[in-house]
């Protein structure tokens, strides 16, 4: 049977004894895909106690049945994990192009395990397979690894995942970089990878992609162009691209974060110097784009390093503006724009990498670290020369740079144990985030994320919610006026997102086309059409969000299991509870434990949680058809059931 | 339907009408690729698109090739590489 979305491998690679087994995708169907897919693998192949660096630990690098095909923006990748800093789940997703060459070269999903000997990178060509020296490549950054594997296969349309010195040397912080540019930064993939010993991927692929009713299938792909540019998603950002959500926002009310979460507002002239409009006018080359999207929200950008040397990049973000910005109290862009260029270079997670360099300037200012830890850098608030230093010796693990390449919350721990209530994280991963104390939907959905952190699961925005029509957004759980609505609303919009945005991230497709970001743009109906369309299974809307919901469960089992995770993982740093915003439009904006609480209680509600614990009880599983997964929680007693409760 | 795709490229080059990218415009998505081929072949397969967008560095310059095969999708007003392209960088011309 031919299959249509699909192209119907998944390739098991042991890299301990160099075999490679290729298995139908057949059986995984009801996964869907991408990170569907890997939360099914990850949960059924990693032992508990298997280390995140140890050989049992499993890569999952996998594309969804919408992935390369005209559905719009299908260029998505999940790279999935077990989570170096949380130990938990992880999982990180990336644009660009390589996903649809995967496909091409005749793969849905690549499983790696065991480690190498030596370091190796391997080459896919067309159905083929092969595990090579990775000789000449290791130590090199991102960037000329790219160019160097693309002329070692005598190929330039190649394309090529790797990471820097960063994953080499098993940096938490370290991301995997795809496109030289393009960076899945989650879980400190790269330093799984390096675990591995495996530096790179290069994949040139020229089979084709079957859908099973082409005709609807681009009638359909017609139509979800039409709605994206009618929602006014592309206009906004081919416009202000991946720097839109930059404090203080278009609307002047976004919070900032300063000098590592002191305060949620920065100095006026500051703010100016810093303005998303400052890199685009200033600094931007022209607009790039993603496989098949219409969007082109990425952008090369122009810096000068510090020798004065003019450099392009790509991959540039609000949030690189953020954590090299205020977080660390530097308004100079072009520190902000060497930073980030240097981190993917490097192979670092920018946002990660801001938050332990803002830990520790703190902790210098608070005689915690003294000159001599800090081999004679000048500490002081941003400091361009202790910033890029830091960033090299970060990577390389070398002087003060072991430490902070576990993150802040390890680095802590490692350091002095006081030093943990300014180690900004959330379930041990460092928390990236603006508005956690003026955006509840935001701050909720943020810190119950299975990764650890981040805003890419079930966070929304409670303003794209008018944009729905009144029964959609009763379809997203809002039975109120987003202006009205409760802890309980709050709750349920959280879980019902985390459920939306695990199947957008399973079929393969990029979120900036979804209610994710724009309520007008496409919704589940639209792409369970081209679900429908492209693999010929007869599946509602609601069947998929089923499935999705399936994934976000799998994802909290695996975190119950593994690291032991519950209600008191879910709770922001205390910081946001003790230091109230100090002025300006948001002044006095503060986390109170109650109303935390009263917001994990009706987002545990919605997703049918118990709420002492925090653990799944016997329904929320049943519910979703993963009766198996309850067996595995309730044999580690972390199962709850009411009805077994005296 | 061969018949009036012959008649549609007879028409076509009588007219001498092709498509063109402005490589100024295009940011190479390739969404035109995808298009034609679905139209050509019925699947997603850039290799048998009449149109190709190559850029060897994701950064750098791009370059574009009309082959044969090029039916301006016949039966359409406007070729469905026309249609979808989302920067107009791909437009219907008079070739040489």
């Amino acid at each position: 049977m031919p299959a249509y979305g699909w192209v119907g491998n998944v390739a098991w690679i042991d890299l301990s004894d160099r075999s490679i087994r290729i298995e139908p995708i057949d059986k995984y169907r009801e996964w869907i895909g991408g990170r569907g897919l890997a939360s099914h693998l990850l949960l059924e192949n990693v032992p508990v106690e298997a280390d995140p660096f140890s050989a049992e630990n499993i890569v999952v690098i996998s594309t969804g049945p919408l992935t390369g095909t005209l559905s719009p923006a299908s260029g998505r990748l999940s790279i999935s994990s077990k989570n170096a800093l949380t130990h938990g789940y992880g999982s990180a997703n990336v644009g660009g192009y390589f996903a649809p060459e995967l496909k091409r070269a005749g793969f849905d999903a690549l499983v790696i395990r065991g480690v190498a000997k030596a370091p190796v990178y391997l080459s896919i060509h067309d159905g083929k397979i092969e595990i090579c020296s990775a000789d000449g490549l290791w130590g090199l950054t991102t960037s000329r690894c790219d160019e160097a594997l693309k002329e070692q296969s005598r190929n330039m349309e190649a394309r090529v995942l790797c990471i820097g010195p960063g994953g080499e040397n098993l940096c938490k912080l370290a991301n995997v970089i795809v496109d030289k540019g393009r960076s899945a930064s989650y879980g400190g993939i790269g330093a799984i990878l390096g675990a591995k010993r495996l530096k790179a991927i290069v994949v040139r692929g020229s089979m084709s992609i079957r859908v099973h009713s082409p005709d609807e299938f681009l009638s359909l792909a017609r139509e979800a162009f039409e709605k994206i540019d009618r929602s006014g998603v592309v206009a906004h950002l081919k416009t202000y691209g991946l720097l839109a959500a930059s404090p203080p926002g278009i609307d002047g009310r976004a919070a900032h974060v300063v000098r590592n979460y002191k305060d949620g507002v920065w100095d006026g002239d500051k703010t100016v110097k810093t303005n998303p409009l400052v890199f685009i006018v200033g600094h931007g080359v022209k607009n790039l784009t993603c496989y098949n999207c219409p969007i082109r929200c990425s952008r090369l950008f122009r810096y000068a390093d510090e020798d004065g040397t003019n450099k392009l990049f790509e991959g540039f973000q609000a949030n690189h503006i953020t954590n090299f910005g205020s977080m660390i109290d530097n308004d100079d862009p072009e520190l902000i724009l060497e930073a980030s260029a240097l981190c993917n270079d490097l192979g670092l997670d920018v946002d990660g990498c801001g938050c332990s360099i803002a830990w520790a300037f703190e902790s210098f200012e608070r005689g915690k670290l003294s000159s001599s830890q800090c081999d004679g850098l000048k500490m002081n608030w941003g400091n361009r020369g202790a910033v890029i230093a830091l960033l090299h010796q970060i990577a390389q693990r070398k002087g003060l740079g072991d430490l902070l390449a576990d993150g802040p919350r390890e680095a802590a721990g490692r350091l002095d144990r006081e030093t943990i209530g300014w180690a900004m994280s959330i379930k041990g991963a460092p928390l990236r985030e603006i508005n956690m104390q003026t955006n509840m939907s935001w701050a909720l959905g943020v810190a119950v994320s299975t990764r650890g952190s981040g805003h890419l699961n079930g966070a929304f925005r409670m303003e794209n919610l008018p944009e729905l029509s009144s029964e959609e957004r009763k379809s997203v759980g809002f039975h109120t006026r987003p202006d009205e609505a409760g802890t309980s609303a709050i709750g349920l919009g959280v879980a019902w997102y985390e459920d939306f945005k695990s199947l957008v991230d399973s079929l393969g497709v990029c979120y900036f086309t979804t209610w994710w970001i724009n309520g007008k743009a496409l919704g589940p109906s639209d792409l369970a059409g081209l679900y429908r369309a492209a693999t010929g299974e007869c599946v509602e809307a609601r069947e998929l969000l089923r499935r999705g919901a399936r994934v976000q469960n799998i994802e909290k089992a695996f975190n119950t299991l593994h690291a032991g995770m519950g209600r008191e993982s879910d709770f922001p740093p205390s910081r946001l509870f003790e230091k109230p915003i100090s002025r300006g439009v948001n002044m006095g904006a503060l986390l109170t434990r109650d109303r935390w609480n009263a917001l994990l209680d009706g987002y545990y509600t919605a997703r049918k949680y118990d709420l002492r614990s925090g653990w799944q009880t016997r329904e929320c599983l049943t519910d979703c058809g993963l009766e198996a997964v309850a067996r595995r929680l309730e044999g580690a007693g972390r199962l709850i059931d009411p009805s077994h409760e005296s | 339907m061969k018949e009036r795709k012959s008649d549609m490229e007879r028409a076509c080059k009588e007219m001498r009408l092709g498509v063109a990218v402005d490589v100024e415009k295009c940011n190479g998505c390739r969404t035109c690729e995808l298009v034609c081929s679905l139209h050509l072949s019925g699947m997603f397969d850039p290799y048998s698109s009449a149109i190709r967008i190559v850029r060897p560095d994701v950064h750098g310059p791009i370059s574009s090739e009309i082959r044969d095969g090029c039916d301006l999708c016949s039966g359409l007003s406007i070729p469905y590489c026309v249609e979808f392209c989302p920067t107009d960088a791909v437009f219907l011309t008079r070739v040489p």
